[in-house]
């Protein structure tokens, strides 16, 4: 009977190849722009062309060299350390709250932590300048760092809530029953139990701030972030190999950092 | 020794003095009071609902009642948090820490008691030891079969020399061979190591097999406090003849009571004397618990030769038998009315069935409930 159903519903040879091409083509939308960013990193000559005449890291070399461009990534490194270290706090505890409540309309409350990722960047950007011009606080990193925060915190919260909803209430339990007292049940067990979560949200967190653009324009004074400073190049001139070589760079940590919160949350399953 | 600990040499090991929690308008616990002897093996025993985890958490501190009061060897530590209290707890999903080794499991409460590491690690191969586990103790908790995880967290429990160890559903995960062999095991523990056990569990016959004493409890009360023998022999109440073991219930009125004994008038069964120790007045309606283990059936042409007067005696119609092994079930019907089950010893002769029987039983072994 299964035979006869898997039969039935199994594509035939032109159906599965089609399907395989289909495939491709959707990975290949994704990642296309991807590839060419990265292959122009590597172009030696200053415009973009296909095909690539002469290889090089020129382009990188160019980066390192370029004073506004290494200050940018500076910016966006402090900002996004700063910011990501309040949010770890703040959702840590945040979650670790949740976890303990026992209220009715709790789950709204949870949402209106989870709310700022859902709403638009420009929402939050215009908000947040309206706060500070109305605080006559002026712009600068540290206000984007406070944009930042805001979506920070729902990445680490989400990540930490999900792992506490699986432990078992009685693990703190059984410290406290072992002669812990609330703070030595916290580090002792609480702490570990979430560990892998908390550094997987800082991760994520980590990645979603270094390349954030439209909370930080908003919030932006005279300091540039390197997502800022690539973007206003662009409306000067056209990419250059040196925005390609930034670009790739961002790819790169974007990777390593998704990737290896990736792993973290899987090691823990 | 100091002096409180001399003066409370006496003291029961757990007492509960009008116990009450109330979760919203929800009463999980009504007015339990209990007292709990030392080195007695205690078990909880009622349906999920009754109350008897809450009462154990009450004991352990991790819920405040929301009325009376808990003693642990005299001492009042009804508001207590659980670390300051010397009881441990076995939890019924064991709650190893995952990311420690068994005997940084074990060694867990000695470590919070900043104990040194030599102690800690004697005392924790010993506990190991204890319960069959020893050389294992690099093993992560994940590693380890149901049976050898419960026996870690009895091991980390008890490794702390607790005054009362209670223990939440803990062979409720096991299969029914290694739930024996625990039981067992628990028992021999309790009675090697001196330590009080309060044991919760919705199973009859592992609180039959294992306990001192019995409590059972429903709707957040004790009904009934005693022996395992006491509670089945002379189950106080309905639900207790009920839930522990099986019993049958014939309904009647008193028509007499003389001497501890009732005369009870049952529909299709006449005249049956049960025991009864208080006088109840004539004319109420009661029922006639009845264990099926208890009553002798016989082929009904048979001469009631042998009933003595401290038997009764009705006629019935066999329904139904039911071969069960060691035992033959039979359903009787005593008219329309009524209805008893009967277990019999396997003994090679089934009744027929659709034959009329005679069945009797001691005046000794049926006991009349208030409805």
């Amino acid at each position: 009977m299964s035979a006869v159903m898997r039969e039935a519903n199994a594509p035939g040879r032109l159906g599965r190849w089609s399907l395989t091409v289909a495939g491709w083509l959707v990975y290949a939308f994704l990642y296309v722009p991807l590839i060419i960013v990265i292959l122009y990193s590597f172009n030696a000559d200053s415009i973009n062309a296909w095909p690539i005449h002469h290889w090089s890291f020129g382009a990188y070399n160019t980066l390192a060299n370029d004073a506004d461009l290494t200050q940018s990534i500076k910016n966006s490194l402090y900002v996004s350390v700063i910011a990501v270290s309040i949010a770890v706090i703040l959702g840590t505890a945040a979650a670790l709250g949740f976890n303990r409540l026992r209220i009715p309309g709790k789950e709204l409350f949870s949402f209106a932590v989870i709310l700022p990722i859902v709403l638009p960047g420009i929402v939050t950007g215009i908000a947040m300048l309206t706060l500070f011009t109305d605080l006559n606080y002026n712009l600068s990193l540290t206000t984007i760092i406070a944009g930042h925060v805001t979506f920070c915190i729902v990445l680490v919260f989400n990540s930490v809530r999900a792992r506490l909803a699986r432990v078992p209430a009685q693990m703190a339990e059984a410290a406290r029953d072992l002669g812990a007292g609330p703070f030595r049940t916290f580090w002792h067990v609480t702490l570990p139990s979430i560990r892998t979560a908390v550094i997987s949200g800082t991760l994520l967190a980590f990645t979603l701030s270094f390349d954030e653009v439209v909370v930080s324009f908003f919030l932006a004074g005279r300091e540039n972030t390197l997502p800022l400073e690539i973007w206003s190049r662009l409306r000067r001139s056209t990419i250059t190999p040196e925005i390609n070589a930034a670009a790739t760079l961002l790819i790169a940590v974007s990777v390593v950092l998704v990737g290896a919160a990736r792993f973290l949350v899987r090691e823990e399953e | 020794m100091s002096v409180s600990t001399y003066m409370n040499a006496e003291a029961p090991s757990v007492e509960l003095r009008g116990v009450s929690k109330r979760f919203g308008s929800v009463s999980a616990v009504d007015d339990v009071s209990l007292t709990v002897r030392k080195g007695e093996f205690l078990t909880l025993l009622g349906p999920s609902g009754c109350g008897k985890t809450t009462s154990l958490r009450i004991v352990a501190g991790f819920e405040r009642p929301s009325g009376g009061t808990i003693h642990i060897d005299g001492q009042a530590v009804t508001a207590l948090p659980p670390n300051k209290r010397n009881v441990n707890t076995v939890f019924q999903n064991y709650a190893l820490f995952p990311h420690m080794n068994l005997a940084e499991n074990v060694g867990f409460g000695l470590r919070m008691k900043r104990l040194g590491r030599a102690d800690i690690e004697r005392r924790v191969d010993e506990a190991m030891a204890l319960v069959r586990l020893e050389g294992l103790g690099k093993r992560k908790p994940t590693q380890l079969s149901g049976g050898q995880q419960q026996r870690v967290a009895l091991a980390r429990a008890l490794v702390n020399r607790p005054a009362v160890l209670l223990l939440d559903e803990p062979l409720g995960a096991l299969d029914l061979k290694l739930r024996r062999a625990m039981q067992f095991e628990l028992r021999h523990l309790n009675q090697s190591v001196g330590i009080t056990f309060i044991y919760v569990t919705h199973d009859q016959e592992e609180a039959l097999t294992m306990s001192d004493r019995i409590a059972v409890m429903s709707g957040g009360r004790i009904l009934q406090i005693g022996t395992a023998q006491e509670i089945y022999e002379a189950p106080a109440t309905r639900f207790v003849a009920d839930f522990i073991g099986e019993s049958n219930f014939l309904e009647g009125t008193i028509s007499d009571w003389e001497n501890g004994v009732a005369t009870v008038d049952v529909a299709g069964a006449g005249a049956i004397r049960a025991r009864c120790v208080d006088r109840i007045a004539t004319g109420i309606p009661v029922s006639v618990a009845l264990r099926p283990e208890r009553i002798i059936i016989e082929p009904s042409e048979q001469p009631a030769a042998g009933v003595g007067a401290g038997e009764n005696v009705v006629r019935g119609r066999l329904l139904e038998a039911v071969y069960a092994g060691s035992t033959l079930q039979y359903a009787v019907s005593l008219g329309d009315a009524a209805q008893l089950i009967v277990r019999s010893p396997n003994l090679g002769q089934a009744a027929g069935v659709g034959n009329d029987v005679s069945l009797r039983w001691s005046i000794a072994d049926c006991s009349v409930l208030v409805a």
